[in-house]
């Protein structure tokens, strides 16, 4: 950005603060307890559902060498990609609807960059202690007690990093046999590439960008606020009741000093992972975490103040003091019940289709080399070719039959063996009495029928030709 | 102007959500095993995913980043010309 400045010269202003870095120091609360609960939730499930197994396979796997989607009982082909399309909007509405009533709930508990930032400030308080040792930390020159503080901390940074890396790439290609080559140093090139790229990406996101992620990379944080209004929970500070703000002794009388309840320890700001201060109003950096209300809420009880000058609100309730029942009341208002219906609809419509969803797909294909053709003079033949794809996790014999001509009948591939959950493909040649038909093209249909499965079968138009 | 971390997240990123997005969708509709690259037929599948993502990435990254060089330039020549 350039602007002038009164001695009328041009300077450049850089359109963002230079990034200083936030030193967050560490709290402890109920917000906080919950967000650990999302932490150990969020990657139990991470780490672990790719070991889980599933129908002698891996439950959730996306076989990306084999272009095939494993979750749980359902079988993806390339073909199904509309369902994943549709699981990606159900996934954005949820958000929506859950941005809409608690604001962003997801960003300060459950958003990837939350949790990895989460366990690495961990790690990092683990090696290097609180707030302030860390500052003087980095102050310090370079010492034994430095670099082992240092190195220790990213090394198990890196350590993470890989088993995450390695974990993500467990979801694209069997985790089991990945496994057996990582132990014995045999991974491909690909997997090896992003297991390190996944591992590098963890190491830095979670490391060293972490709210700058926040404040300038996402385009969620930019427009959630969309789906904010005025009676959206936030995280707020009651100024009506904090200011003036002061310094005070403990057990004077507040209101003798003509002070508010806030006590300016700036805790607040100094847990604050994205470095704002709470106090200055609703900002765009704030992610919802909380972790000024566990602070605050500490301060609180040691001054014995009733807790929540910080607390989760929503803009109409503070200014129109309302107590926790008229704000639940005020949750459920038009946009919410639509945001909802429309969500039921779209879950309910997805396992509606998922449920009705024919485990057969055949695809017949007329052979076009092969004209149609006279056989021991005494039939019409025509060839085609049948690609068969199913979803179905057990081998399958299916039967073929051809209708809609007098006395068709199928003469060759009349039975297809297809593999569960696979593709096959098979040459079907199908007969009619020679001068029962006029030339030129018929409509028929092929019935594809499982031995073993009655409710798998399908019927497929086709075209029987007849030559001069 | 200035290309720090912020302002070269700002082209990261989105490029990134972008290149996956197409690269999933590209390769949902292709597969790279039927394909011939220069006479060359072995493609991997693995190999032609990694590719096409960072290929589409880069193209991406490289476009975002010329949108906002140009556009920097263009409010900067108009601030400066209406304030003089």
């Amino acid at each position: 950005m350039t602007m002038s400045s009164s001695t009328g010269e041009t300077k450049v202003v850089s359109l963002y603060q230079s990034q200083k870095k936030i030193y967050a120091k560490e709290v402890s609360g109920r917000f906080n307890r919950i967000r650990w609960f999302m932490v150990f939730f969020t990657q139990a499930i991470f780490y672990g559902l790719a070991w889980v197994p599933w129908n002698g396979r891996q439950a959730v796997l996306f076989d990306l060498g084999a272009r095939k989607f494993y979750i749980f009982d359902w079988v993806f082909w390339p073909q199904d990609v509309l369902y994943l399309a549709f699981i990606l909007i159900v996934s954005a509405y949820l958000l929506f609807f859950v941005t809409a009533i608690a604001g962003r709930i997801f960003c300060g508990y459950a958003c990837p960059q939350t949790v990895y930032t989460e366990i690495f400030m961990w790690v990092e308080n683990r090696f290097e202690g609180d707030r302030a040792a860390r500052m003087r930390l980095d102050q310090a020159p370079m010492s034994w007690n430095k670099l082992w503080r240092k190195g220790g901390k990213h090394l198990s940074w890196v350590l993470i990093g890989l088993w995450t890396g390695f974990t993500f790439v467990g979801y694209f290609t069997p985790i089991q046999t990945l496994a057996q080559s990582v132990l014995t140093l045999s991974t491909g090139p690909w997997e090896t590439f992003w297991i390190f790229f996944y591992g590098f990406a963890t190491w830095g996101n979670a490391g060293f960008m972490r709210e700058q992620v926040c404040k300038y990379m996402c385009p969620y944080a930019r427009f959630q606020s969309v789906m904010f209004d005025r009676d959206t929970m936030i995280v707020t500070y009651d100024g009506e009741r904090g200011e003036p703000r002061g310094g005070r002794k403990k057990n004077v009388d507040a209101k003798a000093l003509d002070l508010g309840s806030c006590v300016d320890c700036s805790l607040c700001v100094q847990v604050c992972p994205t470095g704002i201060d709470i106090r200055d109003g609703l900002q765009y950096e704030c992610i919802g975490c909380s972790a000024c209300i566990d602070v605050c809420d500490t301060v609180m009880d040691k001054m014995n103040y009733p807790r929540g000058l910080i607390r989760y609100s929503t803009e109409n309730a503070l200014e129109q003091h309302w107590d926790a029942a008229a704000i639940r009341k005020h949750m459920l208002r038009p946009r919410i019940l639509i945001y909802f219906a429309v969500l039921v609809l779209l879950v309910g419509g997805l396992f509606a289709s998922l449920a009705l969803r024919n485990p057969l797909r055949v695809d017949v294909i007329r052979d076009r080399q092969v004209l149609a053709r006279e056989v021991d003079g005494r039939y019409i033949e025509n060839v085609y070719k049948l690609h068969v794809m199913t979803t179905a996790e057990t081998t399958q014999r299916l039967r073929i039959s051809a209708e809609g001509m007098a006395d068709i009948a199928v003469a060759r591939g009349g039975e297809v063996l297809v593999e569960p959950a696979s593709t096959t493909t098979a040459v079907l040649a199908v007969r009619i009495p020679i001068d029962t038909a006029k030339p030129g093209s018929h409509p028929i249909r092929f019935n594809i029928q499982s031995e073993s499965d009655s409710a798998i079968r399908v019927s497929e138009k086709s075209a029987f030709l007849v030559p001069r | 102007m200035k290309w720090d971390v912020a302002t070269l997240g700002t082209v990261f990123w989105p490029a990134f959500l972008g290149a996956a997005l197409l690269d999933g969708l590209v390769f949902t509709l292709v597969d790279p095993a039927t394909i011939e690259v220069f006479g060359y037929q072995n493609v991997s599948r693995q190999a032609a995913y990694t590719v096409g993502f960072f290929t589409f990435w880069i193209v991406i990254m490289a476009a975002s980043a010329a949108t906002l060089w140009l556009h920097r330039i263009q409010t900067a020549s108009t601030t400066g010309s209406s304030s003089r």
